[in-house]
């Protein structure tokens, strides 16, 4: 399924226990009606809404070799959230919101828990139109739309980041292009991390389990922290050398 | 003329009071109309909301054979077992499928109808964008829901256009979700006439956070008001923002249009056009009171107002106006034009103010005095002298020959019968006599003081020389008016 260059060393895994992984219920805000209908088939009982693996979960790598300098980079809005559900970015770094979706947005962003603190104002991004927004403190964010309640996109922002990797419809990522060294690959969903694993490259590729629980980490529930403050860091060098990747998607 | 100035009077105070009622009645009118009109218009919006849900049923209703085609459902369980999002063989069978089923659905026709597989994938499409797949929708609410199960309607705005949107899932043997059917209509100027023919008279606009989507204002029927323009509706929008009752109801109080031309009701619209602003605005004229409605009415209208009474009233008024003029003026002016004329026969040099009454003795008197007025400068012209208060010689008749008319009283018998007063008597007597003569002076209209003294030393003299010319044993005075004026008629007492 994926494609290694030659002479790179990669890090191959997957996701593990994505089935614990529900959304977490929207607030409908006041005043406000979805639809005239809203009812079962009645035919076949309706099922719960799971995450989706591949949009859903932000998959993150460190390590040596890891580009950790400011860069722009680019987020696909679609289907009403953004790709992957969780973005993970240093602070000041430049965020390319790419609507791809059929209908307009009107995104503004909140720290967490300070619904009335909007460090992003809102404005109109019509479908296929790009919108750059700035995040210049660490902490973690949510931008929500002012035209659709369910929008879903979280942004955490803090120093060494690392890479951001792809998911596939299975549950599987990979990093590619890496340096000999020890790495860390973790896994976020809803702007929380939600699993990690420890991966040392040597001269050959390396296969990983990535376990998410549909509870916080352990390290993540001990730093969770309003905006302004550092998220968990991860405990990679930072090398700038490998920085042409960062912000991509692998697919 | 005390009546007449009264009843003119009446007269214009019940005018008033009509016109003054005429113009409450009409501003009362104009109110309970507002009143009723903003009732009306927001029982107008609850229709079309109404109207609005019974639409989204019928599209959800008609949705089903589509998403239960047979044909329809082999093509998406195979969707599920492909590896490759990309446009496919699959999503050109999938498309060519919709386009069938949707021509099938005849006036319920989708400008889009998508077929989505259980990631949210599109998998195929006709209409809007027709043959595009690989775009994810599986965020949006109408397509969680229909993924999970569920029948849904929304509204979404795609392009400045809004669409009525519905989706149900497509279950393949009756076991396994494997996908759901969106089907969208757009919200164009036909389906906002359609609504507006829901609510007779009344004007509809659809509207988004950026304007409006479609509007129908209706012709006004003869005679009647014209609804509120659809422009007029859509410059309203923007302020709904800032009322209180629309952020926290979604649903205005019927609001007054400017200059009056209407009242309208904004109602917030479901699904993701409502979260963006979006809603339907109803209006309505406001019928008023036209201020020449006199001159319109109805042949209905003239036969309910009660011409008999009515007609009654004014003849009664008309009546007691004839007869208040008739006492006062009229008779007046009779007797005041026969006096005139006995003026002018010989013997008579003034009119009887005693004789007539209101104006006409006003005009007598006013007639004797011109007289006198003529007669001094025809006297002072001849060398004589005037008639005044200190000349009471010429306040005395001769006796018996002064030509007293005969009309005039016999003088009461004197004081004491026909033996001499007595100083006292004759003191009384003349006291008497002063006092009459100063009421006929009044009545006659006689100005100037006159005082007792003056009058007793008249009569005094005048006696005696009663005495001196006739043998007898006293005089006696008598008050007369003697044409228009108090004059003094004395008798010797034998």
């Amino acid at each position: 399924m994926w494609s290694t260059p030659s002479g790179a060393v990669d890090i191959r895994g997957s996701l593990q226990g994505v089935d614990t992984l529900a959304p977490s219920p929207r607030p409908d805000p006041p005043r406000y009606r979805g639809s005239y209908w809203d009812t079962p088939n009645g035919a076949l009982t309706p099922i719960t809404p799971r995450a989706s693996v591949e949009r859903d979960i932000g998959v993150v790598v460190t390590g040596p070799g890891i580009a950790e300098a400011t860069q722009a980079m680019t987020v696909p809005v679609e289907g009403n959230r953004c790709r992957p559900g969780t973005v993970v970015v240093s602070p000041g770094t430049t965020l390319t919101l790419d609507n791809q979706d059929l209908v307009s947005h009107t995104l503004y962003a909140i720290a967490r828990g300070q619904e009335a603190n909007r460090v992003v104002q809102p404005e109109t991004t019509s479908a296929r139109t790009r919108r750059q927004i700035t995040f210049a403190a660490p902490g973690t964010y949510e931008l929500r739309d002012e035209r659709s309640p369910a929008f879903r996109c979280w942004v955490v922002v803090g120093q060494g980041q690392g890479r951001v990797l792809g998911v596939n419809r299975e549950g599987a990522f990979m990093a590619s292009n890496l340096n000999e060294g020890a790495y860390v690959v973790r896994a976020y969903f809803e702007g929380t991390e939600r699993g990690s694993v420890n991966a040392t490259v040597a001269n050959e590729a390396v296969t990983v389990q990535l376990p998410v629980s549909g509870a916080p980490t352990p390290a993540a529930a001990n730093n969770a922290a309003p905006a302004g403050n550092t998220p968990p860091a991860p405990s990679a060098a930072n090398n700038d050398s490998d920085g042409s990747h960062r912000g991509r998607h692998h697919r | 003329m005390l009546f007449t100035r009264f009843w003119i009077l009446l007269l214009a105070a019940i005018a008033g009071l009509s016109g003054a009622a005429m113009t409450l009645a009409r501003k009362t009118y104009d109110h309970d109309r507002e009143t009723d009109t903003g009732a009306l218009v927001a029982a107008d919006r609850r229709s079309i909301d109404e109207f609005l849900r019974r639409d989204a049923r019928t599209r959800l209703d008609d949705l089903t054979p589509v998403a239960a085609n047979p044909q329809l459902v082999t093509l998406m369980e195979q969707t599920v077992r492909r590896t490759d999002d990309s446009s496919s063989a699959i999503g050109t069978q999938i498309t060519g499928r919709l386009r069938e089923l949707n021509r099938e659905l005849g006036p319920l026709r989708g400008d889009m109808l998508i077929a989505v597989d259980p990631r949210g994938m599109v998998v195929g499409r006709t209409g809007l964008n027709e043959g595009e797949v690989g775009q994810y929708l599986g965020g949006h609410p109408l397509v969680e829901r229909a993924l999970g199960g569920n029948v849904r309607d929304d509204l979404w705005e795609v392009s400045g256009v809004a669409y009525r949107m519905s989706a149900r899932p497509v279950i393949s043997q009756g076991r396994y979700y494997v996908g759901a059917i969106l089907h969208g209509m757009a919200l164009n100027a036909s389906f906002a006439e359609t609504i507006a023919r829901l609510v007779p008279g009344a004007s509809v606009v659809f509207f988004g956070p950026e304007g409006q989507y479609a509007g129908f204002t209706p012709v006004p029927e003869r005679g009647g008001s014209a609804a509120p323009a659809v422009a007029v509706l859509s410059d309203q929008i923007r302020t709904m923002a800032g009322r209180e009752d629309w952020r926290l109801r979604g649903v205005t109080d019927p609001i007054l249009l400017p200059d009056h031309g209407g009242i309208v009701v904004y109602g917030q619209l479901p699904g993701g056009v409502g979260a963006a602003g979006g809603g339907v605005a109803v209006g309505r004229a406001l019928p008023s009171m036209p201020a020449d409605f006199l001159l319109k009415a109805s042949k209905e209208d003239m036969a309910r107002v009660p011409w008999a009474t009515l007609v009654g009233l004014v003849v009664a008024l008309a009546l007691v106006g004839f007869a208040i003029v008739f006492v006062e003026y009229d008779s007046k002016k009779k007797r005041l034009l026969l006096a005139l004329k006995e003026l002018g026969k010989a013997g008579n040099d003034r009119i009887d103010p005693l004789t007539l009454s209101g104006f006409a003795r006003d005009v007598a008197v006013g007639t004797n005095d011109a007289l006198d007025a003529v007669v001094g400068r025809e006297v002072e012209r001849a060398g004589g002298r005037r008639r005044s208060v200190g000349d009471l010689e010429s306040l005395l008749s001769a006796p018996e020959s002064a030509g007293a008319p005969a009309s005039a009283p016999k003088p009461p018998p004197p004081p004491g019968g026909s033996r001499p007063m007595t100083e006292a008597e004759e003191q009384a007597h003349w006291r008497d006599i002063f006092t009459q003569f100063s009421a006929r002076r009044r009545e006659t209209g006689e100005t100037g003081e006159l005082g007792f003294e003056q009058f007793s030393a008249t009569l005094q003299r005048n006696k005696e020389q009663m005495l001196q010319r006739v043998a007898c044993r006293g005089a006696r005075f008598q008050v007369l008016v003697k044409q228009g004026r108090a004059t003094l008629k004395v008798s010797p007492v034998l």
